[in-house]
């Protein structure tokens, strides 16, 4: 019996040319994603400029006494998952929706302009988004209080009312979402042999049962992956997004103020390198057992859909 | 036939060497100084004829005898302290960057990023040195040491409300002269609010986006020097010992949180003040806001903006309780300072030294080529030759320029309003005086976390009461009682043994 190493190797002498080709990605990998990460020790440091990473005196875990001794390390991580999983699951059901809707459209043209315009919100920057949700949401002269008022009913300050937020910051991230990821599902929908639906449809099969029976099932796999990758970043939000909309509006930040919003307004002014990376080092850890212990749980209901 | 190639080779190389050897000898037994290029880095947008200034900028320099390259690099502002603190830790050679004490100082300079000129300066920049006074050098150091060369332009920290003059004389308003002792105090600017809430209901009275720093700046209004606005932390200014308090736990603190309380009521405040993301600045000069409260130079930068589009508008700063004692604003306020790493600082000290050294120099950094990118108009103003106005100048106006500035060098410009260097002399030294703290940075590692969080509460909670957004008489004593739990007696206490100990070395 040979040895695993031989058969390795001999493997490699027989597709020399595919291995070759995975050089360059494995060599940006080694060099921006694993070996940035001795940066690590940072955590532990009380850095300066002066001394450098290894000449930095050591200060063990000091550097998440900041996180964790505030009085909002609970809000801001209930927050963070609150909103994350939100985002994660209103968007998963809104794009295998849509994906399945545009599925049974037989008009290539509907189909395809309702997809392009779907993924335009894609395209627009966030600081955009702001602006248009700050002028919708303005108490005196936003679009929502004029409608209301039209319709006589009273106005609200909606930009002072945290209790709505998780839903409009909800609403706005599906809205930018969506589209990209009906194009995953239709993708995975595409890759379904068409046999077995005509074999359904022999058997008598309407469209409500082929796609509960076929369609469905099947994207679960994809659907699957995506959430665990999903999941893997539940710690980490989309700053560009929640700060950019909210930016220093603390009236907003019971229901909005994540990790990352909340590490960069308290230490934008100190620039303590150790302390914000105590934080992101947080995310991380947490964000791994989660992923881990998904990727468990998603092994026991579907073994093709767990990422390993 | 290899034997007569291989001679061949060895005479021809022979011939090479000894040719490379001759052109040195014709060079004077040595090489030419290098040219090396010497970096500087300024918040902002890049000028648009940058490279053609300072490709004659490079060739006057050396002409004089200072074998360098200047080169300018601009970082947009919201990325710049950033980029500065990333630059120095990952040990970049560039030689001086502009900055001030509201900006990454207090955060860079503990941690050894800037380099002691005080033995350079005689040397390399001896004009630079005899010029800038005595006190302004005293109030440069840190540790110790000089770390840059300041501005030397007169700029005070006292308020002013900068109200749209046009609109106050509309209503009848009472006329105050600051700039010659008439007191305007904040009851006065409070009926201009509410004229201008029953009149003018399309504007915001009194303009606050989130970039304003609120309430601290008006410590002095009660007798109190702020040591840092950001930490809210005060003394009182006729306190010969500096005794430090937390600004929060003061009267005037809660008596202006009341005020400003009733001015959100009243609607002096937009409803979505905390919102706010458009610039009190842009606010005003597109004419949504009728006010705001900032430093007395802001009039004039409000009215070269205005003008041009509505020239029946005007702003003026009312100096606000002249006759109460003001902060100067601090020599580091606008400065230029030196990288630790640089690689060569004594040439770029000598190239600030020639800018300095005649007003020819000083204007074709400041403005560009005389002819090209500016002209003198009359009393020495810079006047922007067509098509170009001051706002869309291809070069003049770039940001982070304020660090060069020296009264005698420095043009007017034809937009300014006329006198208006007078005016802002005036109003720098009518009752203001450097505080008494100015060249105290205190080393901060071992109540990190606690300003972390103070700073985080300040944001979380203490904004939306001294906007009046939550209502004091509610939210203030759970407020104070956040600050102490996060440690805010910890601060005190550390802060004012440095700083008894910076005053006693004094």
């Amino acid at each position: 019996m040979q040895r695993p190493i031989r058969i390795f190797l001999n493997e490699m002498r027989r597709n020399h040319a595919l291995y070759l080709m995975t050089i360059p990605g494995i060599v940006f990998f080694l060099l921006f994603n694993y070996l940035p990460m001795f940066g690590i020790i940072v955590v532990f440091k009380d850095f300066n400029y002066i001394d450098g990473f290894f000449r930095s005196s050591w200060v063990g875990f000091k550097n998440f006494g900041f996180f964790f001794n505030s009085t909002d390390a609970w809000t801001v991580t209930r927050n963070t998952i609150v909103l994350n999983s939100l985002f994660i699951f209103t968007s998963l059901i809104l794009q295998i929706g849509f994906a399945l809707l545009l599925n049974e459209i037989s008009s290539r043209w509907f189909k395809q302009t309702t997809q392009s315009l779907m993924f335009f919100p894609y395209f627009i920057s966030w600081i955009i988004v702001a602006v248009f949700t700050y002028n919708f949401f303005h108490s005196d002269h936003g679009a929502l209080n004029r409608i209301l008022r039209h319709f006589g009913i009273a106005p609200v300050s909606w930009l002072a009312r945290a209790e709505y937020w998780t839903w409009f910051l909800t609403l706005i991230y599906d809205w930018k979402w969506t589209g990209f990821g009906v194009i995953i599902y239709l993708a995975a929908l595409a890759g379904i042999n068409e046999e077995l639906y005509e074999a359904a449809q022999i058997d008598g099969a309407g469209k409500w049962t082929q796609i509960s029976r076929i369609s469905i099932p099947l994207i679960i796999p994809t659907a699957v992956v995506l959430t665990l990758l999903a999941i893997g970043r539940i710690m980490i939000s989309d700053f560009g997004m929640i700060y950019g909309i909210i930016g220093d509006n603390s009236m907003l930040y019971r229901t909005t103020n994540v990790i990352d919003t909340y590490v960069y307004r308290a230490l934008r002014q100190l620039g303590d390198i150790g302390m914000s990376a105590a934080a992101g080092l947080y995310q991380s850890v947490v964000g791994l057992v989660l992923v881990l212990g998904s990727n468990l749980l998603a092994r026991r209901f579907s073994e093709e859909g767990a990422l390993f | 036939m290899k034997r007569p190639l291989k001679i061949v080779s060895v005479l021809l190389l022979s011939l090479l060497a000894m040719g490379f050897i001759s052109t040195q000898a014709f060079a004077g037994g040595g090489s030419e100084e290098q040219i090396d290029t010497i970096t500087f880095w300024f918040p902002g947008v890049v000028p648009r004829e940058l490279d053609t200034v300072l490709d004659e900028v490079n060739s006057r320099i050396q002409a004089d005898g200072i074998a360098a390259k200047v080169v300018f690099n601009f970082v947009p502002w919201a990325d710049y302290q950033n980029k500065l603190r990333a630059m120095v830790a990952a040990g970049e050679t560039y030689e001086c960057h502009f900055d001030g004490d509201w900006g990454a100082i207090p955060t860079m300079a503990p941690q050894g990023a800037f380099l002691a000129i005080e033995d350079m300066l005689p040397k390399y920049a001896p004009h630079i040195w005899e010029t800038v006074e005595k006190d302004k050098w005293e109030a440069s150091k840190y540790g110790g040491h000089i770390i840059g060369i300041p501005w030397r332009w007169p700029k005070s920290e006292r308020r002013s409300v900068q109200i749209r003059y046009d609109l106050y004389k509309k209503y009848g308003l009472k006329n105050f002269d600051t700039l010659n002792g008439d007191v305007f105090t904040l009851d006065d600017y409070e009926k201009f609010l509410d004229a201008m809430v029953k009149n003018e209901p399309a504007m915001i009275p009194s303009a606050v986006s989130q970039e304003l720093v609120w309430i601290s700046p008006f410590a002095y209004v009660g007798g109190y020097g702020s040591l840092n606005e950001q930490w809210n932390i005060v003394y009182k200014l006729d306190d010969p010992k500096l005794k430090l308090i937390d600004f929060e736990t003061t009267d005037l603190y809660k008596d202006l949180t009341k005020r400003f309380r009733r001015w959100y009521l009243n609607g002096y405040f937009e409803k979505d003040v905390l919102a706010q993301q458009t610039s009190y600045k842009d606010l005003m000069i597109t004419g949504k806001a009728a006010s705001f409260v900032h430093i007395f130079d802001s009039e004039n930068e409000m009215n070269m903006q205005i003008k041009p589009n509505h020239p029946d508008w005007e702003v003026k700063g009312h100096l606000l309780r002249v006759d109460l004692q003001g902060p100067l604003s601090p020599p580091m306020n606008n400065i230029l300072l030196f990288n630790r790493n640089g690689a060569h600082p004594e040439k770029a000290m000598r190239f600030w030294e020639w800018m300095h050294l005649n007003q020819d120099n000083y204007d074709l950094v400041m403005y560009g080529i005389k002819g090209k990118h500016w002209e003198e108009g009359p009393n020495r103003a810079v006047v922007i030759p067509a098509p170009y106005t001051m706002a869309d100048s291809p070069y003049y106006g770039w940001h982070g320029r304020w660090c060069a500035f020296w009264p005698e060098l420095e043009r007017p410009t034809v937009d300014d309003e006329p006198g208006w260097m007078e005016k802002v002399l005036k109003a720098t030294y009518i009752n203001d005086k450097l505080l008494p703290h100015v060249g105290f940075f205190p080393e901060i590692s071992d109540v990190k976390n606690e300003i972390a969080q103070r700073s985080s509460l300040r944001q979380n909670v203490g904004r939306a009461i001294e906007l009046g957004a939550v209502d004091p008489a509610t939210a203030y004593n759970d407020y104070l009682a956040k600050q102490k739990a996060a440690g805010s007696e910890k601060i005190l206490a550390e802060l004012q043994k440095q700083l008894d100990s910076w005053l006693a070395s004094k």
